[in-house]
C-alpha cells in the first residue's frame, strides 16, 4: 500500500501521492473531453446559425450527439471524479482509499467513453443523447454507457471509503468540512443516478444485439430521465461545493450558517431527483396527479435548497470581504472583491449564469402548464447551457485554476490572459443562453438541422426578430468557444511548459 | 450572540437576493401571460 504523502507549501494540507495522480489523471481526461465538445460545439452551432448553415445534416445530427456525451457526461463526471478525491483525501488529511480500485473506475470511465465517441463518429449512433427507443444505437455505443457508469459508480465507492478511511484513522476534527459535505451529497446523488442508468441501459443493450425483442418506449423515457436529468443534478451539487470553495480560496470566506448549508444539500438529495419528471410533463403515458406532485410540489423543496445556497454564497463572500475593510454602503465589498482573479470571476459569472439564466428558467419551464409552451423548444437548450455550461462549467473551470497551481504545481504561462478568460467565456455564454431562449419563444425548436425548413411541404417562418436572436447566438458561441479554447490551451500549456513551483 | 449576527452582517446580499427573487417573479407572471395568449380558455364558442 502506497502511503507517501507531501505537504503543500501553501494551504499546509497533506497530499496523497496515489490521491494526487488520480486527481491529475481525471482533471487532464476531463479537460480533453472538453476540447473535443467544444469542438463540436462550433460546428454544431455555426450549423444552426441560418446565415452560415455550416454542416450536412447527417454530421450535424452525429456532432450534436458527441457534443452531449462530451460535455453533460464526460468532462463534467470526470471532473467530478477528480472533486470527489480532492474533496475527500486532500481536505481531510487522508490517504485515498483503495486507490487501485479508483484506478480501474478510471480505466472503466475512459474504456466507456472512448467506445461510445468512436461508435458515434462512426456513424453508428445517431440517436442524440436521450436515444429514445424506437431509434437504436450500436451495441458498442450502450455498452460504453454501460462502462463509464460501472466506472463512476465504483470512483463514488471509493470517496465513501476514503470518508470511512478518514474518520477511522483521525485525520480531520469534528464534522466533515461542508465543502466534503456537498460532494458527499453530489456522489449520493450520483450513485442514485448512474443505477437508473445502468437499469435501463442494460435491457436496451440486449435490445439493440436482439436478445430482447421490445423496449417499452415509455418506460425507458421515465427511467431514463432518472439518468439524463440526474446527472445534471450532481452537477448542481458539486458546482455548489465548489462555490463554497471557491469563496473560501478566493475571499477567505466561511459559510454563515453550516447548519443551513447542510440541511439545503440534505433537500437535494431528498428530492432534486423527483425534478427529472419534468422532462415528461407532455409526456401522455403518465397521469397529471403524477406530474403534478412530483413537479409541482417535490420539486420546489430542492428549489428551496437553491434559494438558501443564493443567498448563502454570496453573503460569505460579502461577510469576508466585509472584514477585510469594504464597508462603505451597500456594495463597496464588491468593489473591492478580487475580479483580476480567474477564479472570483468565474465563480460570479457562474452564480449569476446559474441563478438567473438557468436557474429561474428552469423553474418556470418545469412548471406543468407552462412546459407545453417551452417543450422541444430552443428555450429548453438555452435553460440549460445556462445551468450546465455558464453554471457548473465556469465553476469547474474556476476551480481548475486553483488545481494546476496546487495539484500540478506549475505557474500560469500567461496569467493576464487567464485573467481575461472568464469574462470572455462568460458573456459568450450568456449570449448563447439568452439568445436561444429568446427566439425558443418563438416557437424555434430545438436539435433542428434547418428551421428555414428549405425543402417541406409546408413552409413555415418565424418572426423576423428571430433573425437578430439567431445572429446573437452566433456571435455568442464564438466568444464562448474562444475563451474554452484558451481556457483547456492555457491548461495544457501550462502543465506541458509552465514553471514549477516549489 | 448580537456580535455574531453582527459579523454576518450582509445587507448587500439581501438586496441581491430580492432583485434576483423579483426576476423570478416577473419571469413566471409573463410565462403565464404568455400562455394565457396562446391557449384560449372558454365555451367553445
Amino acid at each position: 500500500m502506497n502511503t507517501s504523502f507531501r505537504t503543500c507549501s501553501v494551504t499546509g494540507l497533506k497530499i496523497h501521492s496515489e490521491a494526487e495522480k488520480l486527481i491529475k489523471i481525471n482533471a487532464v481526461t476531463s479537460v480533453v473531453f472538453l476540447l473535443v465538445g467544444g469542438l463540436m460545439a462550433i460546428l454544431i452551432a455555426m450549423t444552426r446559425w441560418p446565415a452560415v448553415h455550416l454542416l450536412p445534416e447527417d454530421l450535424f445530427y452525429r456532432f450534436l450527439t458527441l457534443h452531449a456525451i462530451a460535455m453533460l457526461v464526460a468532462w463534467i463526471i470526470f471532473m467530478e471524479m477528480a472533486i470527489l478525491y480532492f474533496t475527500s483525501a486532500v481536505l481531510l488529511n487522508s490517504r485515498l482509499a483503495v486507490p487501485k480500485v479508483a484506478w480501474l473506475a478510471y480505466i472503466l470511465m475512459i474504456g466507456g467513453a472512448g467506445i461510445v465517441a468512436v461508435t458515434i463518429l462512426l456513424g453508428k449512433a445517431d440517436v442524440m443523447f436521450t436515444s429514445y427507443p424506437p431509434l437504436q444505437a450500436d451495441p458498442m455505443y450502450y455498452l460504453g454507457v454501460i462502462l463509464f457508469a460501472v466506472g463512476a459508480i465504483l470512483g463514488c465507492c471509493v470517496f465513501f471509503a476514503t470518508l470511512i478511511v478518514a474518520k477511522s484513522e483521525k485525520t480531520y476534527e469534528g464534522s466533515l468540512p461542508l465543502v466534503t459535505f456537498g460532494a458527499a451529497a453530489a456522489a449520493i446523488i450520483a450513485i442514485i443516478t448512474l443505477a437508473h442508468g445502468a437499469i435501463i441501459y442494460v435491457p436496451t443493450w440486449l435490445w439493440s444485439l436482439g436478445i430482447i425483442q421490445h423496449i417499452d418506449a415509455p418506460t425507458y423515457r421515465l427511467i431514463f430521465w432518472g439518468f439524463g436529468h440526474s446527472s445534471q443534478q450532481i452537477n448542481v451539487c458539486a458546482m455548489i461545493a465548489v462555490w463554497y470553495l471557491l469563496g473560501t480560496l478566493t475571499v477567505g470566506s466561511k459559510p454563515i450558517s453550516q447548519k443551513l448549508c447542510r440541511t439545503a444539500f440534505v433537500l437535494y438529495i431528498l428530492f432534486i431527483d423527483i425534478a427529472s419528471e419534468h422532462h415528461l410533463l407532455v409526456d401522455p403515458g403518465l397521469s397529471p396527479a403524477h406530474k403534478s406532485w412530483n413537479t409541482g410540489y417535490f420539486m420546489h423543496l430542492a428549489v428551496l435548497a437553491s434559494m438558501i445556497h443564493a443567498f448563502a454564497v454570496p453573503a460569505s463572500v460579502e461577510v469576508a470581504l466585509r472584514k477585510k475593510g469594504y464597508t462603505k454602503g451597500l456594495f463597496e465589498w464588491l468593489k473591492g472583491a478580487p475580479w483580476g482573479n480567474p477564479a472570483f470571476s468565474s465563480l460570479v459569472f457562474s452564480m449569476v449564469g446559474f441563478g438567473f439564466l438557468g436557474g429561474i428558467t428552469g423553474i418556470t419551464f418545469g412548471t406543468e402548464q407552462l412546459s407545453i409552451i417551452s417543450h422541444n423548444t430552443w428555450r429548453i437548450t438555452g435553460h440549460f447551457h445556462g445551468t450546465v455550461v455558464a453554471g457548473t462549467t465556469m465553476a469547474f473551470m474556476g476551480l481548475t485554476y486553483y488545481v494546476i497551481p496546487l495539484i500540478f504545481r506549475r505557474e500560469y504561462v500567461a496569467p493576464k490572459l487567464a485573467s481575461a478568460q472568464p469574462y470572455l467565456f462568460g458573456i459568450g455564454m450568456f449570449l448563447v443562453s439568452f439568445s436561444m431562449m429568446f427566439v425558443g419563444g418563438f416557437g424555434v425548436p430545438r436539435r433542428h438541422w434547418d428551421i428555414t425548413f428549405t425543402d417541406a411541404i409546408f413552409k413555415v417562418s418565424f418572426n423576423p426578430v428571430v433573425d437578430i436572436g439567431m445572429a446573437v447566438f452566433g456571435i455568442g458561441a464564438i466568444l464562448a468557444v474562444v475563451g474554452g479554447a484558451i481556457f483547456c490551451l492555457q491548461a495544457v500549456a501550462t502543465l506541458l511548459m509552465g514553471r514549477k513551483l516549489a | 450572540m448580537a456580535g455574531n449576527e453582527n459579523e454576518n452582517h450582509a445587507p448587500g446580499s439581501f438586496v441581491l437576493i430580492w432583485i434576483f427573487f423579483a426576476t423570478m417573479v416577473l419571469l413566471y407572471f409573463l410565462n403565464w401571460k404568455y400562455l394565457s395568449g396562446v391557449w384560449h380558455v372558454g365555451t367553445g364558442n
